[in-house]
């Protein structure tokens, strides 16, 4: 176990060299002066060539990435064109606001799309199952900032109950949860049901029921525990995906995200910026799949055997 | 037992976790300005006014900030030596008067007796010549600061700049953010980079907390030379969707919003407890014509083209009739002491197609237009049906704003779009950098020395009625030879709580927060 614990959190070495390398190669390809962009509309010639001096930006491209790598090396991703400020202190900055955001989130989808979800496979063709298709397909389809502006206007502006924006307490975080969470409802909804129909019907779930098993224990115990896996999966990676992707919620709600934190710099092509962001992300990614993987053998004792050997 | 031992595995993790996010938000409570406890506009109980921004400021640094957004909250911290007023016209700031020699090469401050800093130090004149060279090293507002060759100090009260040529742009940029004096010694101490993120200037207000991405949050100095200002605390927040700035005003969560967009006017203006200003800006929309390239290179197609669009459609359809102004001369009525009178082309497809006939091009031609997403696509549409009328085939190519710079530097275009910020009210901000023939942001690509001796002649002229003069003369030059449409200048749309005493709005995108009360 220790042992594949390591060799995956060594698998980062050549994940974080690739995604470098990648982002860089599109960085410097990419068309467009950052000096020019940071200088705006009243800059001149000097003042651009004399700025992109000074940001390094005339190296030859090896130069740049090896400059670039031999302070990643060191732990140091760099300081911002656009306002030189530390990169790792503003993803520091941002990454609080976004985890909780991701975290209540999935939390939320998890608490309202398991349950439906194990309803709608028991109780299949029935009212709720009916309802719970229509419904999630329903939010699946609305623009999460629609439904972002919507919440607003009916909690903040008609109702007055809760503030529309900002992340100054827990309070902030109702609105964005509730808007991310009713758009990724449906998918783990409807993975939960399919799953659970396809072990329902397997012939060890008979055998319980044969044995005498409640029905209580049959649906917990014998059903969901196999049916997790794929449920598991899919929460894991829209977790992953909200970590990143938040951006159109986070902008919606005003909240100062790693997302919106990621959109910035790729306006302003601000290169120490997006590597940054991105490496880590990369980083987080990798880490959340071990993670899943190391759940997987905590809910599925085969899976779990395969590591003792 | 495993399976009990298990269960509290997972209870374990589940508390440890909510023990980790709850800590988390623990430490951002109770800030000035948070949200949801506000009670809902009530007169003369506030002390804080939370203002809205559409971007983070890069830098609260003076020297090391030159956009908008950076400026508008570096212009509370940090003053200037001198100010303008609603109207463009300069009043006396840190210097209580000036002087400008007959040449226009010698510039001489009497600065203001006993101005604090945010430290506590005294203004002195040391304090200015340092500003002034800081200025000068720093490539972002080195242009503020490049006609100064040296200062001199006589004694703590007096600054004289020596200027290297003769530059009457000089007042305007010393009333621009971007030449706000900060205290020498506080800056030598803390080093550029902590400076920039707390500076100790003179202004009314001083920096409390800067949270990344989110709110920079000041509060009144008790020692301002002018007073201290009648609201306690500011706070200016980042909302880069204009829509929830709107609805956060109308909630009460925010007080002004400084970048209304015209969709959220209609609603705004109804609701009782919200005030919406509009203003003049010193920002344009041209539609540059390249004038290197076959057929635009011909005077006679682009004033056919000039003819050809009714610019009051495109401001009706895309600035939905207020958020923008007709375009009657190539310089903002705010930067000219002399109104330039309406130069614009009048609406003609007749004029046009005879202008192209006698040109050669009867049976019109086909070229590409490149824009931004957003508004300039829009504004594109709109031009493509205009120039449709007399044959001339657009096509419409959208490009990320970085990749447009590019294309329009190597030259492969034959029309774009471009808006232009004039940071401080001069005319030769308007025109320099748009027609002079080296300038990067000539996206006409116009080249003419006429031209270019009449800016560089008017950018030196000491006598500013002369100056006026020069400039109207100029106005009239580029009518006449139209290397652009001008399309139109925008509106200030800004919108309050109707709370708020003595708003308005200014030009340049600005606020001054130590002039308003609740």
């Amino acid at each position: 176990m220790g042992k594949y614990i390591a060799k995956r959190i060594l698998w980062l070495i050549p994940i974080v060299l690739g995604v470098s390398f990648i982002i860089f190669s599109i960085m410097y390809l990419k068309p467009g002066n950052p000096a020019q962009l940071i200088l705006g509309s009243e800059a001149t010639q000097e003042a651009i060539d004399q700025l992109s001096e000074e940001m390094g930006l005339n190296e030859p491209f090896f130069v740049q990435y090896f400059n670039y790598m031999k302070g990643l090396i060191r732990g140091d991703l760099g300081s911002s064109y656009r306002n030189g400020n530390s990169v790792s202190a503003e993803i520091a900055a941002r990454f609080p606001v976004t985890l909780r955001l991701a975290a209540f989130s999935i939390l939320l989808v998890c608490i309202i799309g398991i349950p439906i979800g194990i309803i709608s496979a028991i109780r299949q063709y029935s009212v709720i199952d009916m309802v719970s298709v229509v419904l999630a397909l329903v939010l699946a389809s609305m623009p999460s900032f629609w439904i972002g502006l919507m919440l607003m206007l009916l909690f903040s502006v008609q109702l007055q109950l809760l503030p529309p924006t900002g992340a100054d307490s827990w309070i902030n975080y109702i609105l964005p949860c509730l808007t991310l969470a009713a758009v990724n409802l449906a998918v783990v909804t409807r993975m939960t049901r399919s799953t659970m129909l396809e072990v329902i019907r397997q012939d060890y779930v008979r055998t319980a029921r044969a044995k005498g098993a409640g029905e209580g224990r049959v649906v917990m115990k014998h059903c969901l525990k196999n049916g997790m896996i794929p449920v598991l999966t899919i929460v894991a990676i829209q977790f992953s995906k909200l970590i990143g992707g938040a951006v159109l919620v986070e902008s919606v709600f005003a909240m100062p995200g790693l997302g919106s934190l990621l959109v910035t710099a790729i306006r302003s092509s601000d290169t120490p910026l997006i590597m940054g962001s991105v490496i880590v992300l990369a980083i987080i990614f990798t880490v959340i799949n071990l993670v899943i993987d190391l759940l997987y053998a905590v809910i599925d004792p085969r899976i779990r055997a395969q590591f003792a050997k | 037992m495993t399976r009990w031992m298990r269960r509290i595995n997972i209870l374990l993790i589940f508390a440890l976790l909510a023990g980790t996010l709850s800590a988390c938000g623990k430490q951002t409570e109770n800030t000035p300005g948070s949200a949801g406890s506000q009670p809902p506009a009530g007169p003369s109980v506030k002390d804080t006014i939370v203002v809205s921004t559409s971007a983070e400021p890069t830098s609260l640094d003076p020297q090391y900030g030159e956009d908008t957004t950076t400026q508008r909250v570096v212009m509370q911290i940090s003053d200037t030596l001198i100010n303008v007023d609603e109207n463009m016209n300069y009043v006396e700031g840190l210097a209580e008067k000036w002087e400008i020699a007959e040449d226009g090469l010698t510039y001489t401050f009497y600065l203001r007796q006993g101005v604090k800093a945010h430290n506590g130090d005294t203004l002195t004149s040391e304090d200015v010549a340092y500003t002034v060279e800081r200025g000068k090293a720093s490539t972002l507002v080195a242009k503020a600061f490049a006609a100064i060759d040296r200062v001199e100090c006589p004694n703590e009260s007096t600054v004289i700049f020596h200027l290297s040529y003769a530059s009457p742009i000089q007042l305007a940029y010393l009333s621009s953010p971007s030449t706000g004096i900060v205290n020498k010694r506080a800056c030598e101490e803390m080093g550029n980079e902590a400076f920039g993120r707390a500076p100790v200037a003179y202004g009314p207000y001083q920096v409390v907390s800067w949270d990344s991405g989110d709110k920079v949050t000041l509060k009144a100095f008790e020692d301002y030379w002018a007073g201290k200002p009648a609201i306690d605390n500011v706070v200016f927040k980042v909302y880069t969707d204009s829509n929830t700035a709107a609805i956060a005003l109308q909630s009460g969560q925010v007080d002004v919003v400084l970048d209304v967009s015209t969709s959220d006017m209609a609603s705004l203006e109804a609701d009782n407890n919200v005030a919406v200003y509009t203003g003049d800006s010193l920002i344009a929309y041209h539609l540059h014509l390249n004038c290197t390239k076959s057929p635009l290179d011909n005077e006679k197609v682009r004033q056919a083209v000039n003819h050809a669009v009714d610019t009051q459609a495109i401001i009706d359809a895309c600035f939905e009739g207020v958020g923008a102004a007709k375009m009657g001369s190539f310089i903002p009525k705010l930067s000219l002491s002399e109104d330039p009178g309406d130069g614009s082309y009048e609406y003609s497809v007749e004029k046009a197609k005879q202008l192209l006939q006698e040109a050669g091009y009867a049976d019109g031609f086909s070229c590409n237009i490149l824009v931004t997403s957003g508004v300039q696509e829009k504004i594109a549409q709109v031009l493509k049906a205009y120039l449709q009328q007399v044959n001339i085939d657009l096509t419409i190519e959208v490009y990320e704003w970085s990749t447009l710079l590019s294309m329009v530097e190597s030259g492969g275009y034959d029309m774009t779009i471009l808006r232009i910020v004039a940071m401080v009210p001069d005319p030769d901000l308007s025109l320099y950098t748009r027609f002079e023939s080296s300038q990067v942001y000539n996206f006409s690509k116009y080249s003419d020395s006429k031209l270019d001796t009449m800016l560089e002649d008017a950018r030196v002229c000491p006598d500013p009625g002369r100056r006026t003069q020069m400039y109207l003369e100029i106005n009239d030059y580029l009518w006449q030879k139209a290397p652009t449409v001008p399309l139109c200048f925008t509106t200030v749309i800004n919108a309050a709580n109707a709370g708020i005493q003595g708003y308005h709005t200014d030009p340049r995108g600005f606020i001054r927060v130590c002039e308003l009360s609740w």
